[in-house]
């Protein structure tokens, strides 16, 4: 059975504007897939439809076949965790207080976290090479230990799926690898299913099973890296020329620019 | 922005929250009997105590001043700095901004207007903090409309639209006094905030209220955690964001407009003691939320209890106490912002 099935899904902002276009396709369970394309080509709104924080206008999504919208928003926070770009936070929560609200959907109503959803939490940090910061105030943080925190956050609510939102924007090039390099492990170790939208073809061709490559709201090519990613349909949909040639080392593919 | 203190290090456990509730209650009876002994005729704590336990050996002037005069206004006094603290705390955490507050954002003008315009009207005891909540509602909506951009919450926005629309109703304010110019002073006095008219009758009005919709907001204290993160991270860890959003505004719009219907505007109370309880204690509003209210109950009280000692017998009104000190709070909190 598919983790997530999506069936002529569409989605407009304020039912004027159209973003996605009836899609359609599917992810396997404990698969890695890469969600690339364009600015403004729908990919964040995909992950957001995902995750049922938008709503579609038609078409539907169903988690391990039961229809989302069949599940209550603490069962889908134990299923389906989403990490979102970023936003500034004002109040100084120590790193360890942002993880643990990872397991605010395994936690019934009032009750205030175990020593189990402790362990776990403490168990994320070390993976995300956190824990040394768990007691720093969050707002004290670098973009990328920030970034970090929350990917460890997503990961304590133990989900089925991992939503990522761009988990490079704010990192430097080794702090890129080793996100990519942990969450890969989480997705080989564990089966981790991944969905991840991605601006480095690099990156995606490198770590993903499949890549989904989105067009004006519609997916233009989904397969395996070295079949979408081909200088033809980069320059069709990026509108960028760019150079298509296989890495020397992994032998997967490598996208450079040719100027 | 702010700094972690030695208090908050280790994530809250339900032992830390007992404990920390348990002392500041103590202070709190403390502090109310230190403010009922305090005043003209001063009375012994340990009188005043035997009073309220309906001890024998107390006169009964002693009696008339503790139970009839002095208990009313300090209760009130605890009500109203409990509610604006709990309310300025859940409009920090919605809002994510620590400078939100009941005056700043003048929602406690809104309610001053339709108070006086109840009074007007001559609405009589329960119509008056009905017009006081639907004032305060109705400024909350439109400081959050004026400020809100693409589902974004601009700080200099909101703080600009409240202050404009905060000043729009203290024009109406104005209007509405010319009109009942009889009884003028005595609303001049009213608007600076003033627990001096402090009655029975006021204070059980009031109290249910701000205690009920204040251990109605506790229950949502783990989900302000995770909006105060930010909204998507909020809803994707299973918080029905709208919801909690919704209820707590008109929760919160409710206690101010109460408070304000009985004490008039006292401002930057919920700005300072939210601030102070965040330092102390640490951001987690399943500590903070109790802290915050008991923490203003003392605050208040203590305010109140040097408005009316400090050039005695004169009276100054509460609220220049809380203003002169909340004043520096807020321009020292948006400097760091």
């Amino acid at each position: 059975m598919h983790a997530l099935s999506i069936e002529a899904l569409s989605f407009s902002y304020h039912r004027t504007v159209p973003i996605l276009r009836e899609i359609s396709f599917a992810v396997e369970r404990g698969e890695f897939l890469s969600l690339v394309g364009p600015n403004g080509s729908g990919k964040t709104t995909l992950l957001r439809l995902l995750d049922r924080i938008f709503l579609p206008d038609s078409g539907s999504i169903t988690l391990g076949g039961k229809p989302l919208g069949r599940l209550s928003r603490a069962e889908l926070a134990r299923r389906i965790a989403f990490v979102p770009q970023d936003g500034a936070i004002q109040f100084p929560f120590t790193v360890y207080e942002i993880v643990l609200m990872g397991r605010s959907p395994h936690t019934r109503g009032m009750a205030f976290e175990n020593a189990h959803d402790r362990a776990i939490a403490r168990e994320m940090m070390a993976l995300t090479d956190i824990d040394r910061l768990a007691d720093q105030p969050i707002t004290k943080l670098s973009g990328g230990e920030r970034q970090r925190a929350f990917i460890a956050r997503a990961l304590a609510q133990q989900p089925e799926i991992l939503l990522l939102d761009e988990p490079n924007a704010h990192l430097d090039i080794s702090h890129q690898l080793d996100v990519f390099r942990l969450i890969k492990k989480r997705n080989t170790e564990s089966g981790l299913t991944v969905l991840s939208v991605s601006h480095d073809l690099n990156l995606a061709a490198a770590y993903s099973d499949r890549v989904a490559m989105l067009q004006q709201g519609t997916v233009a090519a989904i397969g395996k890296p070295g079949d979408v990613l081909t200088a033809e349909r980069i320059r069709q949909v990026f509108d960028t020329d760019v150079l298509v040639d296989l890495h020397p080392l992994h032998h997967g593919v490598r996208v450079t620019l040719k100027k | 922005m702010f700094h972690a203190t030695s208090w908050h290090h280790s994530p809250l456990t339900s032992r830390r929250l007992a404990t920390v509730v348990a002392l500041l209650a103590i202070l709190l009876v403390a502090a109310g009997l230190l403010a009922i002994s305090v005043g003209s005729v001063s009375i012994p704590p340990s009188t005043v105590l035997k009073t309220l336990l309906g001890a024998d050996g107390v006169t009964e002037a002693e009696r008339t001043i503790v139970l009839g005069i002095r208990l009313p206004r300090v209760l009130l006094a605890m009500c109203v700095g409990a509610g604006l603290s709990v309310a300025g705390l859940v409009f920090q955490a919605l809002l994510r901004n620590p400078l939100a507050e009941p005056y700043i954002l003048g929602i406690s003008s809104g309610g001053t207007a339709g108070t006086l315009l109840a009074l007007t009207l001559s609405l009589g005891m329960f119509g008056t903090p009905v017009a006081s909540f639907a004032g305060s509602a109705l400024v909350m909506v439109l400081v959050y409309s004026v400020a809100q951009r693409r589902g974004q919450i601009d700080t200099h926005a909101l703080l600009m639209a409240g202050v404009m629309i905060g000043a729009f109703f203290n024009a109406v304010v104005l209007l509405l006094i010319a009109i009942m110019d009889r009884e003028l002073r005595h609303a001049y006095l009213w608007l600076m905030g003033n627990l001096s008219s402090a009655t029975a009758e006021s204070t059980l009005l009031v109290a249910p209220f701000v205690v009920i919709s204040s251990l109605f907001l506790f229950f949502f204290a783990k989900s302000y955690n995770l909006i105060a993160t930010g909204d998507e991270g909020a809803m994707q860890l299973g918080v029905n964001v709208r919801t909690v959003k919704r209820v707590s505004y008109l929760a919160g719009s409710l206690i101010t407009g109460l408070v304000v219907s009985v004490s008039g505007v006292v401002g930057f109370v919920g700005l300072v003691v939210p601030h102070v309880c965040r330092m102390v204690f640490g951001p987690d509003h399943r500590l903070l939320l109790p802290a915050s209210f008991l923490s203003g109950a003392i605050f208040l009280l203590l305010a109140d209890l040097l408005a009316r000692t400090m050039l005695a017998p004169v009276e100054i009104p509460v609220g220049a106490v809380t203003a002169a000190i909340g004043a520096p709070v807020f321009i020292y909190l948006l400097r760091r912002t």
